[in-house]
């Protein structure tokens, strides 16, 4: 029983810290695209063409190699390359870039004829990125936070396999090398808990805050 | 009015755009001038170039050349912040209202109020005053969702007026809303000009719109200013046979491919401004004259300064008599045209 307790605590801790990090570097990286993309407000093509093939990039690569890829990097930051802290690392780098296409989808569903309201008032830029286009897109985004953090959750037990710790870890030693089923489905049920409560409580709040 | 100073004054402005077809002339050395007080109007097709032109004002569109002199400045060469500041004197709604869909009716009036550094009690206030100005107190808490068209162009106008701006912009404002609607929007428009002293520059498609609020109207075709004038004056005696013919498109009259002459007479279109419109001068000219009188197609427009009657005619019979009758209804102050066929 300990063992699950320890393992869900670590799979949340994972998905906590990979999933924070993965905003404060995505987020501002969908704003940089969505306001240098052709027609932006700051449009500028070079950095959105930049930006764009960089996102490409790093989305192409599957996550189990990116994580032996970025192996170096997390020794660098967290001095070692296996046990839950260092599978952030990865995790992070790996949500970062779908945080920015999420974040760029968002705010692009913002009606242009809204933003060019805003424009014509005379707002600074600064003015339109916090007072238009992030209260207009704010809901979408907390929908698009709730992927991200659903989709960190999968990684997550693929961090598992390679020495990341948590539930996929504990999955992989019982239902694969034991061949114990009842363990396996056990965390199983844990991660799907997981994933409906974040499901739910993003849906709710999104929802709460939208006034369309 | 009229003696007005000038507000803005454009001159030579063009803005082409480079489209799969090649180089598109949206505005085309288009010049006018708008004076403090009044409502101009454009009107044209759509496709003429009216959007892009007045986008071009306020600089949501860059014109590729030409001058725009907005209340002493030249738009063009302002840097940023100067630009930031013309656009604060402006005010613009939009024919989809553009709202902050996530912000409270309150707070969309409140947003300009706020770029110009108003304090909260000031925004408060000014708020409120608005709101009962665009009758729509009771509506301060809704949300944009929850409003019907009329409604949120009321609180797109009060959000536009909010600032005191010298210039109203409206970009198609009235051509999403039914006709009972759009009248009442045209109402306000009028109204915050002789209340506030705002000018309007609006653009439309809609004949009956430019009519019965422009002091002045333009006429706009394929990116072209091809006649401008007081409103009486275009429609009574347009210069230009494009202006009686987009007039015409426009009014959704009978073409007049379909105007042939009944009897073999010859066939004419008669404008009757003013006073004349309630004058029998048809029965007059039948009376005095041995005409046959075939009426072909006939409307009556309501402009501002009042009716103005437009009756298409044939008119037939000994060619002397025929030119006489015409020059009887020139005498009465009828305008008449001979429709040509080709």
């Amino acid at each position: 029983m300990g063992e699950f307790v320890q393992a869900t605590l670590e799979t949340l801790q994972m998905v906590f810290f990979a999933s924070l990090f993965a905003l404060i570097m995505g987020l501002p990286l969908g704003l940089w695209l969505t306001l240098s993309k052709p027609g932006g407000i700051r449009e500028n093509r070079g950095v959105y063409g930049t930006l764009d093939v960089i996102i490409n990039l790093l989305r192409s690569f599957p996550f189990m190699i990116l994580m032996i890829v970025l192996f170096p990097l997390s020794r660098l930051i967290i001095g070692k390359t296996f046990g839950t802290t260092a599978a952030i690392v990865p995790l992070a780098v790996a949500a970062a870039p779908f945080v920015a296409r999420i974040m760029e989808q968002s705010l692009n569903e913002v009606d242009k004829g809204v933003v060019e309201a805003a424009v014509s008032m005379g707002s600074r830029t600064g003015q339109i990125i916090f007072r238009v286009l992030l209260p207009e897109a704010l809901p979408s985004i907390i929908s698009g936070i709730t992927i991200t953090v659903i989709n960190i959750i999968g990684y997550s037990a693929m961090a598992g396999a390679i020495g990341g710790g948590g539930l996929g870890d504990l999955a992989i030693r019982y239902g694969l090398h034991r061949r114990s089923m009842s363990e396996l489905w056990i965390t199983v049920v844990i991660l799907i808990v997981l994933v409906q409560a974040v499901q739910a409580a993003g849906n709710r709040i999104s929802r709460s805050i939208d006034r369309r | 009015m009229n003696q007005g100073r000038a507000l803005l004054t454009a001159s030579h402005l063009s803005k082409h755009f480079t489209t799969e077809d090649g180089l598109l002339h949206a505005v085309n050395d288009v010049s006018f001038e708008v004076k403090q007080g009044e409502i101009f109007g454009f009107i044209g097709l759509s496709g003429a170039g009216k959007s892009t032109l007045v986008r071009c004002l306020n600089l949501l569109e860059r014109p590729d050349a030409g001058q725009i002199i907005f209340d002493g400045q030249d738009m063009t060469e302002l840097n940023p912040q100067g630009l930031i500041l013309a656009r604060r004197k402006m005010g613009m709604i939009f024919q989809h209202f553009n709202l902050f869909l996530q912000k409270s009716v309150y707070q969309n009036i409140a947003y300009p109020l706020y770029l110009a550094g108003e304090k909260e009690d000031r925004i408060r206030d000014r708020v409120m005053t608005m709101l009962d100005y665009v009758d729509l107190k009771d509506k301060s808490a809704a949300y944009p969702s929850e409003l019907s068209g009329g409604q949120k162009q009321r609180v797109a106008i009060a959000r536009a007026l909010a600032a005191n701006p010298k210039l109203i912009l409206s970009d198609e404002g009235t051509s999403a809303l039914d006709p009972e609607t759009t009248r009442s929007i045209l109402t306000l428009l009028r109204k915050s000009v002789q209340d506030l002293g705002v000018t309007v520059i609006l653009i439309t498609h809609q004949m009956e719109v430019a009519k019965s609020i422009c002091d002045r109207i333009a006429v706009m075709e394929d990116g072209r200013l091809i006649e401008e004038g007081p409103v009486e004056q275009l429609f009574v005696s347009p210069k230009q046979q494009r202006t009686i013919r987009f007039i015409q498109t426009l009014e959704d009259e009978i073409g007049e491919q379909d105007l042939k002459a009944l009897s073999g007479g010859r066939v004419f279109r008669l404008t009757f401004p003013g006073e004349s419109a309630r004058q029998p001068i048809l029965s007059n000219l039948i009376r005095r004259f041995d005409v046959e009188v075939n009426v072909l197609a006939g409307n009556i427009n309501v402009v501002r300064s009042g009716k103005i009657g437009y009756l298409t005619i044939e008119m037939a019979g000994d060619p002397a008599v025929v030119e006489a009758g015409l020059q009887f209804l020139t005498d009465q102050d009828v305008n008449v045209e001979e429709v040509k066929h080709g």
